[in-house]
């Protein structure tokens, strides 16, 4: 091939990215190219899963540590303690209402009604998605919520024969509807979880791991008394009913908006680094 | 350019980035190893190998990622250009050449992938009834330029190791005999 040739060959190719990323719709752009992807994506996993598996274990090995968590071992301790009565409590109480009512058997752990997926990789890009692989694969169709067993993951964007992708709900542009709840003991000294009185916030991706609620006002998040370490969960119609109330993080921060300061920003931070999962439980039930 | 050898480097090095790169990340950020890859072949090939090399490392990574088909293709061709450029003003094996060259070549990726998230942001999974007066949410855009750096910071270690397998990819073109 001439290099007049290819100079123009390579011009074409470059003008259909330009128009691919950056002139045709993200809606029209998924459409086409999420088949390919989704069957292609899975050829990577025999290098990029032991990849992880290495990375992970050195990881955990060297790497230091962090805690996200304020309190003394000691009151940890005695929370959990609290806290392994209450859940035994409530799973009996659980037990029962299954007996008494069959379609209360969805209710409970939700281990039950999800099939375990291996994650092989994350998006290498500036978004957070986790790419999954292995034999269970066939299992799982697009759309599916997925979580984990300290909280919500995500949901399935895509998936082929290969592999599949989970959108996260870190990921810029990821939308759920949730409430902020915190633990409070009763007199009698049972932890028990209290939601706050608030409008619903609107958790949105806020990418690098982080998600923020920007949907309310300073004065509502002042009447609601919201503080950092507290808790919100998922309250979403779209999800499926055995998620519901599931933990989709804690507050790091409350403040109003840069640009607009009579509305506030709430930050919120998965417990885990959802891009470091090493497997994820696709909710294939309902 | 043996490009078997190509394949399995390309292959590799977003595997991977797609493996381990998170746990590489410093602030968020992780090293570029594709982006290394990509300097290595354009900073050896030949000018049109390199350039096409470029552009398939692209388009491989974006079979991974959730931005559209063709951004990274489009930065890693546009890295490919620029590198292989330059091949006949700089000296291709001194480390600060491969330094500049990674940080130039981030640079451009995180200056390309700013302009998309200017102009395009983000798929919107569902539109919610109290969201309706909501800025448009967008990437954040400081690990990208990050990682440029952290690329940079990399380059002459992983370069120079590149460096010794570098016969398997024969990149010298057979010289023609001159005859008069």
């Amino acid at each position: 091939m001439s290099f007049l040739r290819f100079h123009h060959v390579f011009a074409i190719l470059m003008l259909l990215s330009v128009l691919s990323a950056f002139v045709l719709p993200a809606r029209f752009n998924h459409r086409v190219s999420d088949p390919a992807r989704a069957n292609l994506q899975g050829l990577f996993a025999p290098v990029s899963h032991p990849a992880r598996a290495v990375a992970a274990w050195f990881h955990d090995r060297f790497a230091a540590r962090e805690s996200r968590d304020p309190r003394s071992s000691q009151a940890v301790a005695d929370e959990n303690q609290k806290l392994k009565v209450e859940v035994a409590n409530l799973l009996g109480q659980l037990q029962a209402l299954q007996r008494v009512n069959a379609d209360r058997d969805r209710v409970g752990p939700i281990r039950p009604f999800c099939t375990p997926v291996p994650v092989i990789g994350t998006d290498p890009g500036n978004r957070d998605a986790l790419n999954l692989g292995g034999a269970t694969l066939g299992q799982i169709a697009e759309g599916q919520a997925v979580a984990y067993d300290l909280g919500v993951v995500g949901r399935v964007e895509r998936r082929g024969l290969l592999g599949a992708q989970v959108r996260l709900i870190t990921d810029v542009g990821f939308r759920v509807t949730g409430k902020f709840g915190k633990f409070e003991q009763t007199p009698r000294g049972e932890v028990v979880f209290t939601p706050i009185n608030s409008p619903a916030p609107l958790v949105e991706g806020a990418g690098r791991g982080l998600m923020v609620v920007r949907n309310l006002s300073v004065a509502d998040i002042k009447k609601a008394e919201l503080q950092p370490e507290e808790w919100v969960v998922l309250d979403d119609p779209d999800w499926p009913n055995l998620l519901q109330n599931r933990r989709i993080g804690r507050i790091v921060s409350v403040g109003p908006q840069r640009n607009h300061p009579l509305h506030g920003e709430v930050v919120v931070q998965p417990y885990s680094d959802l891009l470091k999962l090493r497997e994820v439980m696709v909710v294939t039930k309902e | 350019m043996r490009w078997l050898a190509y394949f399995i480097l390309a292959y590799c090095a977003i595997a991977v980035q797609s493996g381990a790169g998170v746990y590489m990340a410093y602030k968020g950020a992780a090293p570029n190893l594709v982006l290394l890859a990509v300097i290595f072949i354009a900073i050896n090939a030949p000018r049109d190998a390199a350039l096409l090399a470029g552009f398939c490392t692209g388009a491989m990574w974006d079979l991974l990622t959730q931005q559209p088909l063709g951004l990274y293709a489009l930065g890693f061709g546009l890295v490919a250009l620029f590198v292989a450029g330059t091949q006949s003003v700089v000296y291709r094996e001194h480390p600060l050449t491969h330094f500049s060259m990674a940080l130039v070549g981030g640079l451009l990726v995180a200056f390309l992938l700013m302009l998309h998230a200017l102009f395009r942001s983000p798929e919107i999974v569902r539109t919610v009834q109290n969201a309706d007066g909501l800025p448009t949410p967008r990437v954040s855009l400081l690990p990208p330029f990050l990682s440029a750096a952290y690329t940079a910071v990399l380059a002459p270690f992983a370069l120079a190791a590149l460096r010794r397998v570098r016969g398997v990819f024969a990149f010298e073109a057979p010289r023609r005999r001159m005859t008069f």
